[in-house]
């Protein structure tokens, strides 16, 4: 993970946060930004960074794409009927080889795909290239259908280009602007030092980048409430299953189900 | 040279309007008449042609017109078997839409009888004029992208079926009656057999053939067709490179009799994106923009204005010089065999739930 602040910073903001709201956590806690030992208490980082390492309890695994503004945007439409049957789901996310995975990046849409339909992934068939690109096809137990399109062949540095896009018999809803390829910011810089382009979507976080704010936000969410901690563990078990699974569906070459333990 | 002397049949395709322009403009050629499928396609087509004569029997056309050469054959899909022969028996030369049959005997009877004939028979797959996939074209055999990994590709537009009824029927579309797998109200001849132009471009922009494919149906936006409307396709090429294509009828339309302003319910009615990484980087395209916008007549709707490209010119000049000069048209009938063949593929993997390998 990419980030401007050290991981300090964070568990300082993250604590302040705790404070204005009240929130007690009862035990002791660290945001971490990568995977290591824990130390006393629980010890909060992203659940991609655990897909290889035995889960201990004292690890909870954070889902923090679901704190992306557009997300719980998204999920409302949905939600709220915005837009009516859900018929067909088409993610993508490219990033470069440094920042993700092909596993990390199936882990996050798998979860995405499952938390903006309101269901559960029953089978998957995936096509896999040389661990660089990804294409995958999920059905849901509700009967819709999902397209993700993943790569992590972006030049070293790149910004993740990403899609989330739900098709419905009611109207169409995605976080990309119609006739458009690329993500769009809010501000855009030309100045005698270059072009910049900004996007800040968190008041309360100011100063912190996208990934920064949404992992402050969704450990706050766990610390808030406990029980979401095992929540948390129990979904990062089926996608760390559902990835190993679409691995294994390109290698046969086969339609593979989920099991009803992975469910 | 000579202009080429055409003419057009049925009229019922919804390609049809597109040439119209190009067949009165272009001095190559010289439109001589055309055989609408009915009364009420003759008297539309009429109005918006008053100088090109009109009939409703082909043969009659012919007798009228001894001297036309070739033909474009603009009809549903179950007409092109026989309109092949009817024009192969005359020594037409012909255009044809882009699904020749998905019959496959029927498609081998149609390249014997053309061969035999020493005609010309192009396919319209119009993306081989198109400027963008020009430039990817040459992007990538330039190595900017290296090696090819993966591939993904959206050919989406909303249904024409109301338009062109013939496209929600699935004797007419696909030729044959088939339940698209068990338990499913729905049959083979929707959105899939409408855009062939996606898995075209997987062949020729790889440079290899398809390995296997494996696709699945979601349920329909409109759920009065009886064919399917949206689905998506994973696999791989021979080279190892994988796909997902998506030529779903996903933009919702207003269901108008006559195609034309106002069509769209969803501001974009069509889409033919391309992602592709490879080995040294990834290009995103898309074949169809940068485009206009306006939410002005009919519906007040913010809409994309698609700045048409100019397929449709490149497309007749390669035919007219493959007539005039003897050669074989690069969408011949034994070229675009296996992007047929893919397509009934999926139509098998979606009733089998299991992928389908291509020999």
């Amino acid at each position: 993970m990419e980030t401007t602040h050290a991981r300090q910073d964070l568990n300082e903001m993250l604590e302040s946060l705790l404070h204005k709201y009240g929130v007690t956590p009862s035990q002791k806690w660290q945001l971490l930004l990568e995977l290591r030992k824990a130390g006393d208490g629980l010890a909060l980082l992203s659940g991609q960074l655990l897909m290889d390492t035995d889960l201990a309890d004292s690890y909870v695994p954070l889902m923090p794409w679901r704190n992306e503004r557009r997300f719980t945007e998204l999920k409302q439409i949905v939600e709220t009927q915005t837009i009516e049957h859900v018929s067909t789901l088409r993610l993508c996310c490219l990033t470069d080889s440094q920042s993700s995975t092909i596993e990390q990046l199936l882990y996050r849409e798998f979860d995405l795909c499952e938390w903006l339909a309101g269901s559960t992934i029953t089978g998957v068939f995936a096509s896999i290239t040389e661990g660089r690109a990804a294409n995958v096809l999920a059905r849901l137990a509700n009967g819709m259908l999902c397209g993700i399109e993943l790569g992590v062949a972006l030049p070293a540095g790149s910004t993740v280009i990403d899609r989330h896009e739900l098709i419905a018999r009611r109207g169409v809803a995605s976080d990309r602007v119609v006739d458009t390829q690329m993500p769009q910011s809010s501000i855009y810089t030309f100045t005698a030092n270059g072009q910049a382009e900004y996007t800040d979507t968190d008041a309360e976080l100011f100063g912190l980048s996208g990934e920064e704010i949404t992992i402050v936000r969704a450990a706050y969410d766990t610390l808030a409430d406990p029980a979401w901690a095992e929540q948390c563990r129990k979904q990062h078990s089926r996608l760390v299953a559902m990835a190993k699974l679409a691995i294994e569906s390109d290698n046969k070459q086969q339609w593979l189900t989920v099991k009803e333990e992975q469910s | 040279m000579k202009p080429l002397k055409i003419a057009m049949l049925s009229l019922t395709h919804g390609h049809t309007r597109k040439y119209f322009q190009t067949l009165k403009d272009n001095p190559k050629l010289q439109w001589l008449a055309a055989c609408a499928d009915s009364e009420e396609i003759k008297q539309h087509f009429n109005s918006v042609n008053p100088d090109v004569p009109c009939y409703l029997d082909e043969q009659e056309m012919l007798d009228r017109h001894p001297d036309i050469e070739a033909v474009i054959i603009a009809s549903a899909n179950n007409e092109h078997l026989r309109q092949t022969q009817f024009c192969v028996e005359r020594g037409l030369h012909i255009l044809s839409m882009k699904i020749p049959t998905f019959d496959m005997d029927e498609y081998d009877q149609m390249i014997d009888m053309v061969d035999r004939a020493g005609l010309v028979c192009q396919i319209e797959l119009e993306m081989h004029y198109n400027p963008v996939v020009h430039r990817i074209k040459k992007l990538i055999a330039d190595g900017e992208l290296g090696c090819i990994l993966s591939m993904q590709a959206t050919n989406i537009t909303l249904s024409p079926v109301w338009a062109f009824p013939w496209q929600g029927v699935p004797e007419q579309s696909y030729g044959s009656r088939i339940p698209l797998r068990e338990g499913d109200g729905r049959f083979r001849g929707g959105a899939l057999c409408d855009h062939p132009h996606i898995f075209d471009l997987a062949r020729w922009l790889t440079g290899t053939g398809f390995d296997y494919l494996y696709a699945d149906v979601a349920p329909n936006l409109r759920t009065e067709l009886e064919v399917e409307d949206m689905l998506l396709v994973n696999g791989k090429m021979k080279d190892g490179s994988s796909f997902l294509l998506d030529p779903s009828w996903s933009r919702l339309e207003e269901r108008l009799k006559i195609p034309g302003p106002g069509w769209e319910v969803f501001p974009k009615r069509m889409e033919v994106n391309l992602i592709i990484s490879g080995e040294k980087g990834v290009l995103m395209a898309d074949c169809f923009g940068p485009n206009v916008y306006h939410n002005g007549a009919p519906n007040d709707r913010y809409t994309v204005q698609y700045t048409y490209f100019d397929e449709w010119i490149g497309l007749i000049d390669e035919f007219v010089d493959c007539v005039r000069n003897n050669k074989q048209p690069k969408i011949n009938l034994k070229w675009h065999r296996q992007t047929i063949e893919a397509m009934n593929a999926c139509y098998d993997s979606i009733s089998s739930n299991a992928p389908v390998k291509i020999n």
